[in-house]
């Protein structure tokens, strides 16, 4: 494609690195969010409020803030990090890693909610009915619930995606900006507005960013009209 | 034999249920007034709820013991449940939903075309839940559940999501099943006549509590009972078999068999009714007068002579039961009604009603007696009992 062919190498890896933080970040957030999204969905239980407040708070606080509050935690001087470090040699802050992680963060909320609202939409009846019928709980997870929140759960994993595409702050304190590291594509959008020439290189990374949003969405679309079709297969 | 023991406690906000008993009938329906607590013992039976404490015992396998610990969880205690709307999975064809509890199945479940014949479902096993009438859901719902082996049916008021005539279509499907497939089955309704549809054997609930068990007939003559049964529209039941249908005179002539002698009622016309099929007849108390000398020229098609075998004053009205030649019939007459009448317990009687006053539902036999023949092949019935009577009859003086 022409497009791609434009492209310099340093524009290019930018694209990849997008899409490789968001792929892993909306794969990585899948348990994590139907686990909490189950959670807050169907269990009583004490502290609730609390669980559902810190989930949602990277959705109300600035990314930066996010991002630095993460530094604070899982930098290599951080509260984790630091044994982290030390013992098992692990870094969580400006490498490709933090990327994702600042990515996950920052999108959790999205997913979580998408799925809590789709499984507080699942008539419960349906999980009696499959339990009477001879089906434990985990197979009814499986069978009956996990299907039934599928559209919830594509939406959810589609908007991680589209915004961990749009993550700036979180990604940029946690994971710096490392040209072929952690550099995506805002950041290297912002990166090439602020070198004298780099507004074509801008205008190019802007558009395909436009494109990506678009395909993500057009994704989620097809997705949701052929959940609606296999059920409206037969009349 | 159904042998059902439950003892359980459970409180929630300001309700409490605390009932205990044994039921052993292998039908048997519990009725109460909406939030009384029926679709909780209902959840506390298979399972889906925990009593606070108590004891649930089927047939010899404890479900639920609080002082020992026991808590079966639903999936282990093999038994059906009919939900209100269905609960079809909407993601599964009709026949994945019916095949969904298949897994489990002992070698006594039943087998899985001869339930798709009774229940009528080979049209619809491609089609998904959401195309199908309320009916057609409730039928799915059924098929399901038995198709999943159960000792026990239980049906969370089947009729409550659907229509009046989806009603009439699905009645005869649920009263073949315990004959067809020789399973206990107790429904859960707060619609008396739907109940005695299938079964005589009454549970009251009210307010978490039973009030009183037994027979309907029994329960109706008992001082606690007889007044919410007779505001919740309580019926005469009978089963008997046709013995003549006629479209051209508009007559169904149904035969109930068991007494000393064989008693005729004449029901209004159905095409659906084939001689020798057994019914289910519902006759409205109110819809009955009582009669001390039977009336000549008279358009109510149904004169039969009987004793008064109990009467129950309620106030404001009274209940009179006769017995026809076994058949009990109750007739409610107003207090008005029953101080210009003379009667006593043991007198005799005539009891007139209506052919339309009839309602019949094709059905098997309860009993479990086979029927043997058609009684239009029976000597004794050839005659209506109308006419036998009312040669023998001498008017009081």
């Amino acid at each position: 494609m022409d497009i791609f062919a434009t492209l310099t190498e340093e524009e290019l890896n930018a694209v990849v690195i997008s899409l490789k933080v968001a792929l892993l970040c909306a794969a990585c957030s899948f348990p994590v969010s139907l686990f909490f999204g189950w959670l807050l969905a169907r269990k009583q239980f004490r502290g609730k409020s609390l669980v559902d407040a810190v989930i949602h708070l990277p959705l109300v606080m600035p990314p930066v803030t996010v991002g630095y509050l993460l530094l604070l935690t899982l930098g290599v001087r951080g509260l984790i990090g630091e044994y982290l470090y030390q013992w098992f040699g692990i870094r969580l802050a400006f490498n490709f890693t933090a990327a994702v992680i600042a990515s996950i963060v920052v999108s959790l909320p999205l997913f979580v909610r998408a799925i809590r609202l789709s499984l507080e939409m699942i008539d419960p009846g349906y999980e009696d009915a499959a339990r009477t019928l001879g089906a434990g709980k985990a197979k009814t997870f499986i069978l009956i619930t996990l299907p039934l929140a599928l559209p919830g759960v594509l939406s959810g994993f589609i908007l991680s995606f589209a915004r961990s595409l749009g993550e700036f702050g979180a990604t940029m304190t946690l994971a710096g900006n490392i040209e072929g590291e952690t550099r995506t594509l805002p950041l290297a959008i912002y990166s090439f507005m602020n070198i004298p020439g780099g507004e074509g290189a801008a205008m190019r990374l802007a558009g395909l960013s436009v494109i990506l949003s678009l395909g993500a969405f057009a994704i989620s679309e097809y997705l949701a009209a052929r959940c609606r079709r296999a059920k409206n297969a037969e009349s | 034999m159904l042998n059902l023991e439950i003892d359980a406690f459970l409180k929630q906000g300001d309700f409490a249920l605390d009932i205990s008993t044994t039921i052993n009938r292998d039908t048997a329906g519990i009725f109460g007034p909406s939030g009384s607590g029926k679709s909780t013992l209902l959840h506390l039976i298979s399972g889906l709820r925990k009593p606070e404490r108590g004891r649930i015992v089927l047939n010899d396998t404890v479900f639920f013991d609080s002082k020992k610990k026991i808590y079966l969880p639903p999936e282990k205690r093999n038994i059906g449940v009919v939900f209100q709307d269905g609960k079809l999975f909407p993601h599964m064809t009709v026949e994945k939903n019916l095949m969904f509890g298949a897994r489990r199945r002992g070698k006594d479940a039943p087998e899985v075309h001869s339930v798709i014949n009774i229940l009528n479902l080979n049209k619809l096993l491609k089609r998904y839940p959401e195309h199908l009438s309320g009916g057609e859901r409730q039928r799915v719902a059924i098929g399901r559940a038995l198709l999943s082996g159960p000792q026990l049916l239980l049906l969370d008021e089947p009729f409550s999501a659907i229509d009046i005539n989806m009603r009439r279509e699905l009645l005869p499907f649920i009263s073949r099943l315990h004959a067809e497939f020789d399973l206990p089955i107790m429904i859960i309704s707060h619609d008396l006549p739907d109940i005695l549809q299938l079964t005589d054997y009454l549970l009251l609930i009210r307010n978490g509590e039973l009030l009183a068990k037994g027979d309907c007939a029994e329960l109706a003559f008992k001082q606690d009972c007889s007044h919410i049964l007779t505001s919740a529209g309580i019926r005469s039941c009978f089963n008997g078999n046709v013995c003549q249908t006629s479209a051209d005179t508009g007559i169904t002539t149904i035969c109930h068999c068991t007494g000393p002698e064989p008693v005729h009622i004449y029901a209004p016309y159905q095409a659906n009714l084939e001689v020798g099929e057994s019914v289910r007849a519902q006759i409205t108390p109110q819809d009955i007068i009582l009669s001390a000398a039977p009336v000549e020229y008279i358009s109510a098609q149904n004169q039969l002579k009987g004793i008064i075998s109990r009467i129950s004053n309620l106030g404001e009205k009274t209940m009179i039961e006769v017995d026809v030649s076994g058949l009990k019939l109750m007739a409610e007459i107003t207090t008005k009604a029953s101080q210009d009448f003379p009667y006593h317990k043991g007198a005799n009687i005539w009891v007139l009603f209506k052919a339309w006053a009839v309602n019949c539902n094709p059905c098997k036999d309860t009993s479990g007696k086979p029927f043997k023949k058609p009684c239009s092949e029976d000597k004794t019935c050839t005659q209506s009992s109308t006419e036998k009577s009312a040669r023998f009859f001498t008017p009081p003086r």
